[in-house]
């Protein structure tokens, strides 16, 4: 029989034969008995398969790269090191590295923040608000070097040169890129009453995935869901498609077309108004041609009722809108105003001279008066008539019975 | 520093476009509608050229500018922005990080 040893020389012989020979491993299984991360901020929790399983050590340092989060059944591939604890007789593993099996890591993590801030209603439709028609001022949340910039930049003064863009410079890749993304965001919103945007444009060019990743983080999306000033993302190139793209009011599919998107046309703003122009003076002479149609129609029935008391209202009537139109000619807004000079004319042909051409005829007094009653005119007394060319005097013979 | 009045970042001053636009719809909606007396049709289309007057007030207006916004002891602070100049500073120097 041996000579006996203790159980730490035991252990001691253990660990030093046991850890060396497994220094560095690479094992793939399933998380188990996932109980979150400890108050130490490591994890304590198991790797296992069908036949086995081990305790699995995943310090915070080591944590704190990660960007998925862990659960029990997610399968992984895990780097490290073999680590006995000869106090308590165990054996673990000690993680370098921690990678999701099949889908990559930031994938993973992804989904798994995608679907948490879905459940929260960060990407509901019904929630984003809508743009600015057309906006004055504009925040672009970027890098100020780089493409995007000088992208958004050049698009949107090329459209529109009645724009203001307010460059907010972040750095949008890299240690701490989503913070001061949402920080940038958080206060512009602040200072929106002093600023006055009327919308946000946050985004980057082109990159890979990792470059991407500020834009995938949760408080630039929730820094993107909270602001009050409508926000437009534009990260990387068309087939890029971030969580900050979810929770955007707009996702543009590159900074090119968010600047497309954001800003008006020129030209089209023009052609807007030429046609309200048009419109415009169109509607006008429509209304008074119905005008006109009524009159003629009114000045034909009277035509047997004592129709000169009527015809100098409307004579009163006319005069006035003839001033109004005469006002109108003169504050014309641009060319295509002979309608309203066309309309004039119109309008003229229904003045009381055109109405005296049609037949009718006034008649005066002696002293000016014009007669309105058969019950004015006395025998003998003299009168004036004008027509719709001339006058004439003649003589009243007495009322006609 | 001292607080410093930042003319730049003073509102946009005069009516918007959209709201011009609304006006001017609605002097249309009137006039198009059909039947308005002569006298309140003209009062329409006063309102209608006065708003679209403004409007092309508006697109007449001076140059887009470009600005960098930044912030210094919690003030917003402007200055003209030139996208070549920021390019060629070394990267440290217009790193995001000092501003944010």
């Amino acid at each position: 029989m041996a000579d006996s040893i203790t159980v730490s020389e035991l252990s001691r012989q253990i660990k030093q034969h046991l850890e060396p020979r497994f220094a560095n491993v690479a094992v793939t299984g399933e998380i188990s008995n996932y109980r979150g991360v400890h108050h130490s901020g490591h994890v304590y929790c198991n790797l296992k398969d069908d036949g086995a399983q081990i305790r699995l050590i995943i310090w915070g340092s080591t944590l704190s790269r990660q960007r998925f989060e862990l659960k029990d059944g997610l399968e992984v591939t895990i780097t490290g090191k073999l680590d006995v604890y000869a106090r308590r007789g165990e054996y673990s593993l000690v993680a370098t590295t921690v990678t999701p099996k099949g889908t990559g890591a930031l994938q993973l993590a992804f989904q798994q923040m995608h679907d948490r801030l879905q459940a929260e209603g960060l990407f509901d439709a019904a929630r984003k608000r809508n743009l600015p028609q057309y906006p004055r001022r504009i925040g672009v949340v970027t890098s100020p070097t780089g493409a995007a910039v000088r992208d958004i930049i050049t698009t949107a003064c090329r459209r529109n040169r009645n724009v203001e863009l307010f460059i907010v410079p972040v750095k949008v890749q890299g240690e701490g890129a989503a913070l001061e993304i949402a920080k940038a965001l958080r206060w512009l919103n602040a200072v929106n009453d002093h600023l006055a945007l009327d919308l946000i444009i946050a985004g980057r060019g082109g990159g890979s995935l990792e470059d991407l990743w500020a834009f995938n983080e949760e408080p630039v999306a929730r820094a993107i869901f909270e602001s009050a000033i409508p926000v437009i993302s534009a990260v990387g190139h068309e087939v890029d498609v971030t969580i900050a793209d979810l929770v955007a009011d707009l996702r543009a599919p590159t900074p090119t077309a968010a600047a497309e998107i954001a800003v008006p046309e020129l030209a089209v703003m023009e052609e807007a108004c030429a046609e309200f122009d048009l419109r415009l003076h169109r509607a006008l002479r429509h209304t008074a041609e119905v005008w006109r149609g009524r009159l003629d129609t009114l000045a034909s029935r009277l035509a047997g009722v004592g129709p000169l008391n009527l015809l100098r209202r409307e004579q009163q009537r006319l005069d006035y809108l003839w001033e109004g139109l005469t006002r109108q000619v003169k504050h014309r807004v641009q060319s295509g105003n002979e309608l309203v000079a066309s309309l004039a004319a119109r309008l003229e042909g229904l003045s009381p001279v055109a109405v005296l051409q049609r037949g009718y005829s006034i008649t005066f007094d002696d002293t000016g008066k014009v007669l309105r009653d058969a019950s004015q005119a006395k025998a003998g007394q003299r009168i004036r008539t004008r027509l719709g060319k001339g006058e004439f005097n003649s003589r009243v013979e007495g009322p006609v019975s | 520093m001292a607080r410093k009045n930042n003319p730049e970042i003073t509102p946009p001053t005069g009516e918007r476009f959209e709201n011009l636009v609304a006006s001017v719809e609605e002097a249309l909606r009137a006039l198009e509608g059909g039947e308005l007396p002569l006298e309140d049709a003209l009062k329409r289309y006063e309102e209608g050229v006065k708003a679209l007057r403004k409007c092309y007030g508006i697109l007449k207006q001076a140059e887009a500018r470009v600005l960098l916004l930044t912030e210094q002891n919690g003030q917003a602070q402007t200055r003209p922005f030139d996208a070549e100049g920021e390019t060629h500073k070394a990267p440290e120097e217009n790193a995001g990080g000092k501003l944010f």
